[in-house]
């Protein structure tokens, strides 16, 4: 049998001690380490490129779910937590599987050999495709998660200006510089709080309180000056929206 | 409250429909009784029932200023005997004139009008009466609908809160996450796994019973917020310190029960939980100015201040001792450098003895 590479990330010692004890049963799985937080499991992991990771979604830093969107590559992921309303969001992330503390010995062992038949085949799917994950509190996105070389920066959506749409990926433009983000501009459109972010335009997302003065361009084109003295296109179905959000 | 007849077509077809059966009976003994041609009979009784129709409906509007600004029975009844002196004073006045601008040639009905008078006077009383007692009925069982109908929609809404309340209680992500660590520890240490069986059984069969308006004494409610600190400290190991200072005058007070922990959770949730530094978490209490004074106080990374939002467990608690003690200025919350504080203020019981 092939031997699999697995990392745990767990803040809580006695709930990672006891996939240790589960894991006893399992030679072929060798463990390459154990993190408490997002930050420190997200580098190890990506460095090491575990196999299969055992991750806890409530963990300090960043969570579970954003870690899963910071991945360089395609690792099969088993969710162990006690938090069951993110099982769905978990599985349309293609989570191998997804288990709820405490989990009997049974049950994890279901859940390994399914991740071990998907290593072996060659089944887990590419981030890219990957389905949106939203911040864990509410429903809105309160903060998006951006690798720089290889720091991880933690944004608040509240220090974003704007959001410009590159093909399959997002700029995001803060007070502190820009950053890219593999996303499409409609996942951003559908999980940031529409009281503090508008879609003006096919291309761009501009946080209202950022808007110094809307100004006509040619017949039915207008333009938007930002408060940093930048300026970005409306379109006909733009302006409408700001129309809404501004109340003009 | 709305014009029963009024408010929909329907009803006003209702009253409608009554005053014509009216017309068609009273017609019909008036002719035979008089012994007058029937066009002269048929006219005057329509004439007055039409004007009575309209008074009527207008006589709603007294009425249900009368009976809102109500004083007792005998100012009720003094208010409606001079409405009916009015309404049927009217009436009759209305209907002789215009009745006789209509018939004045005809002495014949003019002989029939004079005639009809008293029987007249005694006619609106009746309708008057019979008017009211109609009216009343529709507020009673309006009245009686509406009480209903709100009744049953308190009922839900206890049973919501109710059953909000007992989730809250048992608080499932500990729950769980402390039956995880026991799992664990059965395992690794059974003793300790053992211990910790007991302490949550304990946490659980005071949670369950507190939180129904009842008081307790401090020491009570810090007894239980030693057992959760202590659950959650197996759970947290070094990351968490909890340390306590409490004036032993303050022990026998009163506070409504489960009013401290839902801000000891506050702070594992959003504390605790989203740390990788350990968390340092001060209770103090003690009694100035006939207030019981409590902080509690912990540290935490700024840069993590996107999570560190207050909670509905602390709006809860502030609501709860806005309702106890009808004050809005019994909770503050404090958030500075990288401290994060919350005071809560509970008046102090004066004892006589």
């Amino acid at each position: 049998m092939k031997e699999i590479s697995a990392m745990i990330v767990e803040d809580e010692q006695l709930a990672g001690e006891l996939l240790r004890h589960y894991l006893k049963g399992f030679p072929e799985i060798r463990l390459m380490g154990e993190y408490a937080d997002g930050f420190t499991g997200i580098r190890a992991i990506n460095e090491k490129k575990p196999d299969l990771i055992f991750l806890d979604i409530r963990i300090p830093k960043i969570n579970g779910l954003e870690m899963l969107e910071l991945l360089d590559y395609e690792p099969a992921i088993i969710f162990t937590t006690a938090y069951n309303e993110y099982a769905i969001r978990a599985f349309e992330m293609n989570a191998v599987d997804y288990l709820l503390k405490p989990f009997s010995k049974e049950r994890f062992k279901q859940a390994v050999d399914r991740a071990s038949f998907r290593i072996e085949n060659g089944e887990t799917k590419s981030v890219s495709e990957l389905k949106p994950a939203v911040e864990l509190d509410d429903g809105y996105l309160k903060r998006v998660v951006v690798k720089e070389r290889n720091n991880i920066k933690i944004i608040p959506t509240r220090q974003i200006t704007y959001f410009e749409s590159q093909d399959d990926y997002v700029m995001i433009y803060t007070e502190e510089g820009r950053f890219l983000k593999s996303r499409r501009l409609k996942y951003y459109e559908e999980n940031l709080d529409p009281l503090n972010f508008v879609r003006v335009h096919r291309s761009y997302i501009v946080r209202i309180d950022q808007i110094s003065r809307l100004e006509r361009y040619e017949k039915e084109s207008y333009k938007l000056f930002l408060i940093n003295k930048e300026v970005v296109p409306v379109s006909k179905s733009g302006y409408k929206k700001l129309k809404g959000v501004l109340r003009f | 409250m709305e014009h029963p007849f009024l408010k929909r077509q329907q009803f006003l077809l209702f009253y409608i429909s009554g005053w014509v059966i009216f017309f068609a009976l009273i017609t019909g003994i008036l002719i035979g009784f008089y012994q007058m041609p029937v066009g002269i009979v048929a006219s005057d009784t329509l004439i007055n029932i039409i004007l009575f129709a309209i008074l009527g409906i207008g006589l709603w509007y007294p009425l249900d200023f009368i009976l809102h600004s109500s004083n007792g029975y005998s100012s009720n009844f003094l208010n409606l005997s001079g409405l009916g002196i009015v309404t049927v004073g009217l009436w009759v006045f209305l209907g002789r004139i215009l009745s006789m601008v209509i018939f004045a040639k005809e002495d014949e009905a003019i002989a029939y009008i004079q005639q009809s008078f008293p029987l007249k006077i005694i006619a609106g009383v009746v309708l008057f009466l019979i008017l009211i007692l109609i009216y009343y009925l529709i507020i009673y069982l309006t009245g009686y609908e509406e009480k209903r109908l709100a009744e049953s929609e308190l009922r839900s809404l206890a049973k919501e809160a109710e059953l909000n309340l007992l989730k809250y209680k048992l608080n499932p992500h500990f729950l769980f996450n402390s039956l995880n660590s026991i799992s664990s520890l059965t395992l690794s240490s059974p003793e300790k796994a053992h211990e910790m069986i007991l302490k949550l059984s304990d946490y659980l069969r005071y949670s369950l019973k507190a939180g129904k308006g009842h008081e307790c004494s401090l020491e009570e409610e810090l007894g239980n917020v030693r057992l959760y600190m202590e659950i959650e400290k197996v759970r947290f190991g070094n990351r968490l310190e909890f340390i306590e200072k409490t004036d032993q005058s303050c022990m026998k007070q009163k506070v409504p029960d489960m009013i401290l922990q839902p801000l000891f959770e506050n702070v594992i949730k959003h504390g605790v939980h989203d740390s990788t530094e350990s968390v340092k978490l001060e209770f103090r209490c003690r009694i100035e100015s006939a207030f019981l004074e409590m902080k509690i106080r912990n540290n935490f990374v700024p840069a993590e201040e996107e999570r560190v939002n207050t909670g509905t467990g602390l709006d809860n608690v502030k609501k709860r001792l806005y309702n106890i003690y009808n004050r809005a200025d019994l909770m503050e919350i404090i958030k500075k450098d990288s401290i994060f504080e919350v005071r809560i203020k509970i008046p102090v019981e004066l004892k006589n003895d």
